[in-house]
């Protein structure tokens, strides 16, 4: 079943001799409880597809559905609830609030949509992600690893359907970023998270079963096989 | 042109949007400074100079006098200048009694305030100049080179006349009145100024005028040793508050000066360290560029330090041009609409010792700066202080991230910053609130002034508790009557009290607490007693009353038939002290939280009764009472209750004069008299020490008040442009150092009308915050500026007891419709700017 369809999407930033042509006639789909990772070179479109498909950047052109819900056809209120219900999104800069410890960090999607956090459930992906320990500390205590599986939990805490990842590995050392990258696909796993992941490591896409190529902003390949 | 001098070049073009701000911010600081500093101290001088034209600009006097206490004046150390003034007797009038003295001055007592309006002093022996006033009263005119033909008394040193002599003059001069508006304390001053060899008689008395040396202003009581029974010594309180015996408005004005420069230091300084903080932020990416490069420390700072000295005095230089020329210029336009002039007066040394002040500490903060490029690593950012310094609370229970609950965490992690922001609004709202308030009691004084006390001049106090001490014949009020420039005279006659009793009068809480509280106090016994007036059948006298009838009614035609009297029973208040307060006398008691409000109700309309006055008891009919006066003015300010108000013909029949005398007088003069001339006629009654000449302080104060007012205002208007300025700067480094984290929120999710909402809620509460301790500050404030008064209070009844006084009086007498106003308009005025960097937010998700 399709979780996500984007439909013919194009996004230019700039203008004039400035013009940037992000994206070009992007058709894509993703199954629901699949493990996509999408790769290619800086600037190829990466980053912007998956803003738009995580519902943070109107295309100038196409549109993109979840599920059969026209993401940029909502009003703001209603967009902004959908991605904190149906969307979790982990960033490359962490992104945590550092005025919040680990568990606030973590319950901010949940106190943001006004409902009650799952303590069970968030006390069951930090065992995961061995951070049960780290509740109570604050960002400026953690490594870099530790923010970024914090900001993981963070986007699972409310048990989205879609989890976006964009770099989630590209601030960190290699240990870190594996540690990071095994988080992520162990979630993967355990809760057979539907996850588009996007990278510049041809190492981490083969650790995908899907794999697509973006080349100037446009897919150039879409690969199925195993993952490792 | 050398590596540095490139860079800083290159620096300042590239940084210029930065520079810009941190140059008008310093300008702007200065203007701020240095116009409401030159406005306060102008103002001062103003009301300085005017009461040194008006009282004299001596220090001290020696009366009656001689020239050897003279000479040991003028040889002493404290004093600067000294004046006498040699009296050698008195003008007669044209009723052959004693008009003005005679005598002559020195040039150094010309110069402490005698005004000439035309002409000059006397050069010849048969030369003269006198004081307006005196001319007209003698029948003449003012015109110079006429003949003045005079009648001269003299007198040998036991007071006994030695001389009469005439003598003719021609005009040299017309002097301003001033002999009736010095402080003489009954002394005589020279009206009439001749030569010391225009007359052939002795000297009888010197009257010595001194100006004291600035350091020694306060010693002056040091100086009465000396003039110990060699004359009469006067401190000239009417110029200098100093010489007051508490000297509040003097100390009023320090501490006032005081706050307002402290205010505006503070706030100028916080202002620029901000720009100076963001511009630090800004470059510090280059930094790490320039390090990475191979550049060190030591190449960074003196770089850094450059552009910073160059944009720092360019700015510095023309905010102090740009403050001089909004000083200068607000003079000019006040100067341009008001008739006289007032007095543009800079502080040269307070003006240097507070941008000195400013410049240092901005410099340090410069410096300061550099210093972290010190610190730098070599990869890596400078360590923003402010920037990274979070204050984390340990332990902190999980709790739902409502809006609230989330700026309290965000204020308390950035408590530095909280701090610096929360102390702007707090210091412009102080400074706003407290020149508003003092436009807004200044414009209340002027209107209390022009309308509370109508009249030119009174005799006695009225508002006094006690029995009346003044006693003017009938006689002299008729003098009073007629005496020229006298438009209308209102006699009251007053008796003292009188025991009065009235069926009810056992069941009369009232009459019960008045007995033992007051009664026993003022009249000396403790009965219930009235006090009568008896005014006249004229309908300016009565009229009055009869309108401010609360209960029953009163026609004219009952009033003067003496068939019905009025009745005056205010309410009164009892104190935690068990002191009665009436609503309009409060001041010097306490407030009791539960006070309980004591009216009479046991006297109806229609009751009578009975009064003993000295022709025995007689028995009257109440026809109406007055609860509160809701007009006020001078015929307002009965404060005795059971007062008892009634014709004339009535009083007589209760008191028994020989000769029928009044105790209070409101006189009026007619506007197009001469009101100088009035003023000698006035000081010739006998009972003169008792009539107070209320014309010359109203027009002071009028004038003053009005001035105040004006410059007041002046001085709010910079204020509110300047708050502006801050709390748009002051809200747009929150938007821009909140941005990020109002970036990920949205990521999350948060929609961006929530993060408005927690933007503006973050204002509110600060806001809120500021104003409450502002009033705190204010309430402070007065209580120190009234400790002297109370300090007894606090002897005798605690501590406790003094703050809750001070916490009723202040916020039950002070106008809250006004500073409620004022308040809700600043709030209004922040939210407003606040909006203006929402627009930053509509970028959010970018």
């Amino acid at each position: 079943m399709k979780l996500l369809n984007i439909e013919n999407v194009g996004k230019t930033f700039g203008k004039g001799s400035g013009l940037i042509t992000a994206l070009e006639g992007v058709n894509l789909s993703i199954e629901k409880g699949s493990f996509t990772t999408i790769i290619g070179r800086s600037g190829s479109g990466k980053s912007t597809l998956l803003n738009i498909a995580g519902g943070l950047l109107p295309p100038d052109r196409g549109k993109v559905f979840l599920e059969d819900i026209d993401l940029y056809g909502l009003k703001d209120n209603a967009l902004s609830r959908l991605r904190r219900k149906r969307i979790g999104i982990v960033f490359q800069a962490f992104n945590l609030i550092p005025e919040f410890t680990v568990i606030e960090n973590i319950c901010l999607p949940s106190y943001l949509d006004q409902s009650k956090p799952n303590l069970k459930f968030i006390d069951e992906i930090l065992e995961l992600i061995e951070m049960s320990d780290k509740k109570g500390k604050y960002p400026y205590e953690l490594s870099g690893g530790e923010q970024q599986r914090t900001a993981l939990a963070r986007a699972l805490s409310t048990k989205p359907d879609l989890l976006l990842a964009d770099e989630p590995t590209g601030n960190l050392d290699l240990k870190s970023g594996e540690q990071v990258l095994d988080a992520i696909q162990y979630c993967y796993h355990i809760f057979n998270q539907t996850t588009l992941l996007v990278t510049h490591n041809l190492e981490i896409s083969r650790q995908s079963k899907r794999v697509i190529t973006l080349q100037d902003g446009k897919i150039v390949s879409d690969s199925i096989g195993e993952m490792i | 042109m050398n590596f540095y001098n490139i860079i800083v070049k290159l620096n300042l073009k590239k940084y210029k949007k930065s520079y810009l701000s941190l140059f008008i911010v310093i300008i702007l600081a200065c203007t701020f400074t240095l116009s409401i500093t030159i406005f306060n101290d102008s103002l001062i001088k103003t009301e300085e100079q005017q009461r040194k034209d008006i009282y004299g600009s001596w220090h001290i006097a020696v009366y009656n006098s001689d020239n050897s206490l003279y000479k040991d004046l003028r040889n002493h150390g404290t004093i600067k200048s000294i004046g006498k003034m040699t009296v050698y007797g008195s003008v007669l009038g044209p009723d052959n009694i004693a008009a003005g003295a005679i005598g002559s001055a020195d040039d150094n007592m010309y110069r402490m305030g005698l005004e000439l309006l035309d002409g000059r002093f006397p050069a010849k022996d048969n030369e003269i100049a006198v004081e307006m006033s005196y001319l007209s009263m003698l029948g003449y005119s003012y015109e110079l080179g006429q003949s003045i033909q005079l009648k001269i008394q003299s007198y040998d040193k036991e007071g006994k006349q030695v001389k009469e002599i005439e003598k003719t003059y021609i005009l040299s001069g017309v002097l301003k009145n001033y002999s009736t508006i010095w402080k003489t304390e009954g002394n005589q001053l020279v009206s009439f100024f001749v030569t010391d060899t225009s007359l052939p008689v002795l000297p009888l008395f010197e009257n010595v005028f001194g100006i004291l040396d600035k350091r020694y202003m306060k010693n002056a009581d040091e100086l009465v040793m000396l003039t110990l029974n060699r004359g009469n010594f006067i401190k000239n309180d009417y110029t200098y508050y100093e010489y007051t015996s508490e000297n509040k408005s003097g100390r009023e004005a320090f501490l006032s000066e005081l706050l307002l420069v402290l205010v505006v230091t503070i706030t100028s300084v916080f202002f620029i360290f901000n720009m100076l903080f963001i511009s630090l932020k800004e470059h510090n990416k280059s930094f790490v560029v320039m390090r990475c490069l191979g550049a060190s420390k030591y190449q960074i700072s003196v770089l850094y330090l450059k552009e910073l000295i160059i944009v720092l005095l360019a700015a510095f230089a023309a905010g102090i041009v740009f403050g001089l020329l909004v000083a200068f210029s607000g003079y000019n336009l006040m100067c341009f609409y008001m008739e006289e002039k007032f007095i543009f007066y800079i502080d040269i040394t307070k003006l240097i010792l507070l941008i000195s002040v400013i410049i240092g500490i901005v410099f340090l903060f410069a410096i300061l700066s550099v210093v972290r490029i010190g610190k730098m690593p070599l990869t890596g950012n400078i360590k923003l202080q402010s920037e990274n310094k979070l204050y984390f609370k340990r332990g902190r229970k999980l709790k739902p991230l409502t809006i609230r609950r989330m700026v309290r965490i965000f204020n308390s992690a950035h408590r530095k910053e909280t701090v610096v922001y929360f102390l702007l609004i707090f210091g412009t709202f102080l400074v706003l609130v407290s020149s508003f308030y003092g436009s807004y009691e200044k414009y209340k004084y002027y209107i209390s002034i022009k309308n509370i006390y109508t009249e030119d001049y009174e005799y006695g106090i009225m508002s006094s508790y006690y029995e009346p001490k003044t006693h003017m014949e009938e006689s002299e009020v008729e003098k009073i009557r007629n005496i020229y420039g006298i438009d209308y005279v209102r006699a009251y006659r007053c008796s003292n009290y009188l025991p009065i009793t009235w069926s009810g009068m056992e069941e009369s809480e009232y009459a019960k607490y008045l007995k033992d509280n007051f009664f026993a106090r003022y009249a000396g016994n403790a009965s219930v007693n009235a006090t009568v007036y008896g005014i006249s059948d004229d309908e300016r006298d009565y009229k009055f009353y009869l309108d401010e009838i609360d209960k029953g009614k009163v026609s004219a035609d009952e009033f003067l038939k003496e068939n019905e009297v009025i009745l005056y029973l205010p309410t009164f208040y009892k104190t935690q002290d068990n002191r009665m307060i009436s609503s309009v006398n409060s001041t010097y008691s306490i407030y009791d939280p539960d006070q309980k409000a004591i009216s009479e109700n046991t006297i109806r309309i229609g009751d009578e009764i009975k009064i003993r006055g000295d022709r025995g008891e007689i028995t009257i009919k109440v026809g109406g009472i007055i609860d509160n006066f809701e007009n006020l003015n001078s015929q307002s300010i009965l404060v005795k209750p059971y007062s008892i108000i009634c014709n004339n013909n009535l009083y007589d029949k209760l008191i028994d004069n020989n000769v029928r005398t009044f105790e209070y007088l409101q006189i009026y003069a007619n506007k197009n008299a001469n009101y100088e001339r009035t003023d000698v006629e006035i000081s010739k009654i006998n009972d003169k020490s008792y009539i107070q000449n209320r014309r010359i302080k109203k027009e002071d104060a009028k004038y003053n008040a009005l001035i105040n007012t004006v410059i007041s205002l002046m001085i709010s208007l910079i204020i509110i442009i300047i708050t502006i300025l801050i709390q748009y700067n002051n809200f747009l480094t929150k938007v821009e150092s909140d941005y990020r984290r109002n970036h990920v929120l949205f990521l999350l999710g948060m929609n961006k009308w929530r993060i408005i909402i927690l933007y503006l809620y973050n204002v509110l509460k600060n806001n809120i915050i500021a104003i409450i301790l502002g009033f705190l500050a204010i309430y402070l404030y007065q209580a120190i500026m009234d400790i002297n008064d109370f300090s007894n209070l606090l002897k005798s009844d605690g501590i406790l007891n003094f703050w809750s006084y001070i916490f009723n009086l202040y916020f039950a007498t002070l106008p809250w419709n006004f500073i409620g106003i004022v308040t809700i308009s600043y709030l209004a005025l922040n939210l407003f700017i606040a909006f203006y960097p929402l627009s930053k937010y509509r970028k959010l998700g970018e």
